[in-house]
C-alpha cells in the first residue's frame, strides 16, 4: 500500500481491504455429507434452511457417506452441525461413558481406575 | 460378575440411554497449521473464546490462548504426539473447567481435575470453570477470625486469618514446604477444608507430601492438586487455577478452605514458556507483560465472604522461592505486593538450628492482628516487642562491653524467647499451649532455665499442662482471653509445674 496513504484516503483503503466473502454475499463453501442420496426436494430445503441460518448464500456440495448412518452433517465456513446418527452415537457414547464412571465410583471406590 | 450385577448394570445404563436427550448444537472446527512445543497454530475456529477448551483428532485436549486475526495460538494439555498439520481440531464451547465437589477430599488429581491416585474414579459431575472473576466488594466481609496453623512462630508473630493471603517466602531448602504442610496437619475436617496445589516440583516430593499428609490423618480434608515438574507447561500453569476453583466451590458452600500454592515461582516460570511460544513480547527477565496479573488475578480469589453469601472463606499461603534470598526480584516483589503479608524464611537462620526459621524482623502480617484471639495477641503483644529490642541489643552486645542489668536481662529473655520459638515439624501446638507457654516466658518463668534446657521445659510444661491442667486448657480455648480467672489458672498450673519440677530435680 502507498506508504503517503493518509486518513483522508481510509475510505479507499477499507475498500481494498480483502474482506470475509459472507461480508460481500459472495457464497461460502460448505459440504453436507448424507448416507443416502437426497431427493431434489430434500436437497432444495436443505440449502434454504441453512442459507437461512448462516444469513448468506451457501455453495453446498453434498457428498454421499454411508458411514455416518443416517441423518445429515454439514461443515459451512468453520462451522460444523452435526446432525447424523453417528455423531449421535458417539455423543451417546460419551455420555454413557462418563456416567458409568460415576456409577462404578459410587457402587465401589475401591474399583480400578479404568472405566470401560 | 454375576447375573444379579449384569443385570442391575444394563438397566442402569437402559435408563441413562432412554433419558438422553440429544441436542443439535453447532460447533466450530479449525485445522492445525503448525504444532510443537506444546503449543499448536490454528486455523479456522471463528468463535472461539478465550481459554475455550478445544479437543484435537485423538481428544487430547488443549485451550485457545491467543485469538489473532487469522490463526488461534492454542496450548496442548497432553500429549502432541498424534497430532500432526492438517488434522481437525473442534471448539467445546466451554470455558476450561474442572471437577469440583466434596468427592475431591481425599483425592490427588492433576491439573484437569483427573484422578491420578489409586481410589478410582471421582463421584462428582460438578464442573466449574477454573478461571473466574474474584468476589467483587459486596460480597465480602473484613477478616476476623483466626487461622491456627500450630506452629508458635506463626500464631504468635504472624497470625493469619481466615481469608488473608500470606506468602511464604525464602530461599530452597529453607522449610517453605514443611511449614504450609504443618498449617494444614493442624487443620481438621469439620472446621477448615485444604488444598496443596504442587507447581513444577519433583514427583517424588509429592509422594512425600501425600504420604506425609496421610499419616497425619489429614489427607481426609485436603485435595492435592499436582502438576510435576514433568507436566506440559500447560498444565503447571492450569493447576493453581484447578486448585482455586475446587477451594472456591468449598467456600461458596460455606466452608473455611485453606489454599497451598507451591510454588508461584515455578508457575511464573511455565507462563513465561507458554507466552514465549506463543510469541507474545517479552519484558522483565523474558516474563510476559501480564505476569503481576497473573498472580494477582489468581490469589484475589481468596477472601472471605458476607454472610449473604455463605460465610466461607479461602485462605491462601502462596510460596515463593527466592534466590540466593533476593527478595527485591522481580517475580518476590510482585507476589509480596498483592499478599496480606509475608513469612520470611532465612537459610541462616535454618542451618543455625533455629527452625522453623522465620526472620520475625521481615515478616509481618498486615490484617492477621484484627483475627488474633485475645488471649494471644495478649501474650503475643509483649514478644513482639522484647524480640525487636533483643535484635537491638544482641547487635551491640557482640562488642563485649559492660552490660547494665537490664540490658543483659533483656538478652537473656530474648534468647529464651528463640529457643522457645522453635519447633519440630509435624507438630502443632494447640492455641491453649501455646498461650500458656508464651504466658510462662512473658512472667519471667523461664528465666532462671539455662537457654538450651528452654525447649524441655516447654515441652515438659505443655505435657503438664495436657496431662493435669485440662480445665486451664479449656478456659483458655473457651474464653479465648487473657482474663482475671485464665491467668490465676495459668498462675496456679505454673507454680505447681514449678513445684514439681523442684521435686524432680
Amino acid at each position: 500500500m502507498d506508504p503517503s496513504a493518509r486518513s483522508h484516503d481510509l475510505l479507499d483503503m477499507i475498500s481494498n481491504l480483502p474482506a470475509a466473502p459472507e461480508a460481500h454475499g459472495r457464497p461460502v463453501a460448505g459440504i453436507a455429507r448424507v448416507a443416502v442420496p437426497l431427493r431434489p426436494d430434500e436437497e432444495r430445503a436443505l440449502r434454504q434452511r441453512l442459507e437461512q441460518y448462516f444469513g448468506h448464500p451457501v455453495e453446498l456440495e453434498i457428498e454421499v457417506t454411508p458411514s455416518i448412518i443416517g441423518g445429515v452433517w454439514v461443515r459451512v465456513g468453520d462451522t460444523v452441525i452435526d446432525g447424523s446418527i453417528q455423531g449421535r452415537l458417539e455423543t451417546l457414547r460419551q455420555h454413557l461413558r462418563t456416567q458409568a464412571r460415576i456409577m462404578i465410583a459410587s457402587a465401589a471406590p475401591s474399583m480400578g481406575t479404568d472405566a470401560p | 460378575m454375576n447375573d444379579a450385577t449384569r443385570a442391575q448394570i444394563s438397566n442402569a445404563l437402559l435408563e441413562q440411554i432412554s433419558q438422553f436427550r440429544f441436542s443439535l448444537r453447532p460447533y466450530s472446527v479449525g485445522t492445525v497449521i503448525e504444532v510443537g512445543d506444546g503449543i499448536a497454530r490454528i486455523s479456522g475456529l471463528t468463535d472461539v473464546m478465550v481459554s475455550e477448551m478445544i479437543a484435537f483428532e485423538d481428544d487430547t485436549l488443549g485451550m485457545a490462548l491467543n485469538l489473532e486475526a487469522d490463526s488461534v495460538g492454542a496450548v496442548l494439555l497432553g500429549s502432541q504426539r498424534k497430532i500432526v498439520e492438517g488434522s481437525t481440531v473442534r471448539a467445546l464451547g466451554q470455558v476450561m473447567s474442572a471437577p469440583v465437589g466434596d468427592a475431591l477430599l481425599g483425592r490427588v488429581v492433576n491439573a484437569l481435575g483427573q484422578p491420578i491416585d489409586d481410589k478410582g474414579p471421582l463421584r462428582t459431575n460438578r464442573m466449574r470453570p477454573v478461571e473466574r472473576i474474584a468476589p467483587g466488594i459486596v460480597a465480602r466481609r473484613p477478616i476476623s477470625e483466626s487461622l491456627e496453623t500450630g506452629i508458635l512462630a506463626v500464631d504468635a508473630l504472624v497470625p493469619i486469618g481466615r481469608g488473608q493471603r500470606e506468602l511464604i517466602i525464602g530461599d530452597r531448602q529453607t522449610g517453605k514446604t514443611t511449614l504450609a504442610l504443618d498449617a494444614i496437619l493442624n487443620q481438621n475436617k469439620d472446621d477448615v477444608l485444604c488444598v496443596y496445589v504442587a507447581i513444577g516440583q519433583k514427583l517424588s516430593s509429592i509422594a512425600q507430601v501425600v504420604s506425609t499428609l496421610q499419616r497425619h490423618n489429614a489427607l481426609d480434608h485436603t485435595i492435592v492438586v499436582a502438576a510435576e515438574a514433568s507436566a506440559p507447561a500447560a498444565l503447571q500453569y492450569l493447576a493453581p487455577y484447578t486448585g482455586c476453583a475446587m477451594a472456591e466451590e468449598l467456600m461458596e458452600a460455606g466452608r473455611d478452605v485453606l489454599i497451598v500454592y507451591d510454588d508461584l515461582t515455578k508457575h511464573a516460570w511455565a507462563y513465561r514458556q507458554i507466552s514465549l511460544l506463543l510469541r507474545r513480547p517479552p519484558g522483565r527477565e523474558a516474563f510476559p507483560g501480564d505476569i503481576f496479573y497473573l498472580h494477582s488475578r489468581l490469589l484475589e480469589r481468596a477472601g472471605r465472604l458476607s454472610d449473604a453469601f455463605g460465610g466461607g472463606s479461602m485462605t491462601a499461603l502462596p510460596i515463593i522461592e527466592t534466590q540466593m534470598g533476593d527478595l527485591a526480584a522481580y517475580i518476590p516483589t510482585n507476589v509480596i505486593s498483592i499478599t496480606d503479608g509475608q513469612i520470611f524464611l532465612e537459610e541462616e537462620l535454618f542451618h543455625a538450628g533455629q527452625r522453623p526459621a522465620i526472620n520475625a524482623g521481615l515478616s509481618v502480617s498486615r490484617v492477621g492482628g484484627a483475627a488474633q484471639c485475645k488471649a494471644m495477641k495478649a501474650v503475643a503483644g509483649e514478644l513482639r516487642l522484647e524480640m525487636a529490642q533483643f535484635r537491638e541489643m544482641a547487635a551491640f552486645a557482640q562488642f563485649g562491653t559492660e552490660l547494665d542489668r537490664a540490658t543483659q536481662q533483656s538478652l537473656d529473655r530474648g534468647a529464651r524467647i528463640r529457643e522457645l520459638l522453635k519447633q519440630d515439624q509435624h507438630k502443632p501446638l494447640a492455641m491453649a499451649d501455646q498461650v500458656a507457654l508464651l504466658y510462662a516466658v512473658n512472667q519471667g518463668e523461664m528465666d532462671d532455665t539455662p537457654a538450651d534446657k528452654i525447649r524441655l521445659f516447654a515441652e515438659q510444661l505443655t505435657r503438664y499442662m495436657r496431662e493435669s491442667r485440662q480445665g486451664a486448657r479449656n478456659a483458655i480455648s473457651i474464653q479465648r482471653e487473657l482474663t482475671s480467672e485464665v491467668q490465676e489458672l495459668l498462675k496456679q498450673a505454673l507454680a505447681e509445674f514449678r513445684q514439681r519440677s523442684l521435686t524432680l530435680d
